[in-house]
């Protein structure tokens, strides 16, 4: 037991004393082999000499309340959601498909398109993406476009969505960000909405003061990969 | 198969990650008097009672000892009457994992009468590695003792 103690405040910190940087001495001849002193087994036998260290009291008790404490809240929720706003509507898409969220970009319009669901094409990070409207797929009346007292988030954004190598980038009005909850949390769709909501609507989500229309993503994929055939 | 490395003394023993629900560290536990010297105690599992083995006071007879590198680890441990319940293993040098094929472990030959969860041998560049069965880590009478009421319904 005594060996094991003298052991541990004699690590001879090799890594620290040579080291990459050469401080002092000829350098390691293992370095050019391994790269860096992370790879090496004398330093990772000296990392796991240090927790041979006696475990404190205060420490184990920590440990004891922070074990009896039920799952965390992050256990609790189980879904993601990016959460937006379009118009005068707040909606949320699974995360999971959400690729990046970017600045308003010039939307290249492309000629003799029909219907109101392709805008044209965005260049972002030169790679033309097609832009469309997630408005005119969910049938969302136009609402004012102005960013609204009180509201969190800043100005006018296009959020890349992607699933399986499909792209598409739709503008939104603003972005909060992310947010958690549980499947239980979400409530069905009020019966009001319009046909074409409430067929790409998973579920209605009750945050800060809004109600948030969840999407249904694979709906979503689907319809556009359709339509845009 | 990801295996969970541990030590008793210098040798090195191995358990299958396929049962283990978590890793924690070696919190204080709630005595059992009376109970048979390897099994440490009771602790409070998220809100769950989980009995805690002693691997190392059942093989070596002494208790572990309370060091950072010490561990419970807890596995969904079948019951023989059916269902299953956390258990907590505790165990000393729990600070590696080493990732084992099934066929690169053979028998020993050697069966120890009271020591039947010891399996299986696997050898990787350090040397030989035991496997910890853990379906014959309790004795029925110790399974009962753990599970009351389980052994109440049956």
């Amino acid at each position: 037991m005594n060996k094991r103690a003298d052991r541990e405040f004699t690590l001879d910190d090799c890594w620290n004393r040579i080291g990459v940087w050469r401080r002092e001495g000829e350098p390691c001849p293992q370095l050019a082999e391994l790269m860096h002193c992370h790879n090496c087994e004398v330093y990772s036998r000296a990392g796991r000499r240090m927790l041979e260290r006696p475990l404190a009291e205060s420490v184990r008790a920590e440990f004891t309340r922070s074990y009896a404490e039920p799952p965390a809240a992050a256990q609790r929720h189980n879904r993601s959601a990016l959460i937006f706003r379009l118009g005068d509507e707040w909606l949320g898409l699974n995360s999971r498909s959400v690729d990046e969220i970017t600045g308003a970009r010039p939307v290249q319009r492309l000629p003799n398109v029909p219907g109101n669901l392709v805008k044209g094409l965005v260049n972002l990070r030169g790679e033309l993406q097609l832009c469309v409207s997630l408005g005119g797929l969910l049938g969302l009346e136009r609402g004012d476009h102005k960013p609204r007292m009180g509201s969190v988030g800043i100005g006018d954004r296009m959020i890349q969505v992607q699933r399986d190598g499909e792209r598409y980038v739709f503008p939104v009005t603003e972005v909060h960000g992310l947010h958690r909850y549980h499947d239980s949390e979400l409530h069905s769709p009020p019966a009001t909405l319009s046909k074409a909501r409430g067929t790409y609507t998973r579920g209605v989500l009750s945050w800060r003061e809004v109600q948030v229309g969840i999407l249904d993503d694979d709906l979503i994929f689907h319809s556009l990969e359709r339509s845009l055939r | 198969m990801l295996h969970v490395l541990f030590h008793l003394d210098d040798q090195r023993y191995a358990l299958d990650t396929g049962l283990l629900i978590e890793i924690v560290p070696f919190v204080e536990l709630r005595q059992l008097p009376r109970a048979p010297a390897h099994v440490a105690g009771l602790f409070d599992y998220r809100g769950r009672t989980v009995p805690v083995i002693d691997l190392t006071a059942l093989t070596l007879g002494r208790p572990s000892r309370v060091l950072h590198s010490t561990r419970i680890l807890v596995i969904d441990h079948p019951l023989t009457a059916g269902d299953s319940r956390p258990l907590g293993l505790l165990a000393e040098q729990v600070v590696e994992t080493l990732k084992l094929d099934p066929e690169a472990f053979t028998d020993t030959g050697v069966e120890i009468p009271d020591a039947h969860y010891l399996g299986r041998v696997a050898r990787d560049g350090r040397g030989l590695l035991q496997a910890v069965e853990t379906d014959a880590l309790l004795t029925p009478e110790v399974e009962a003792l753990l599970f009351q009421d389980v052994a109440a319904c049956s």
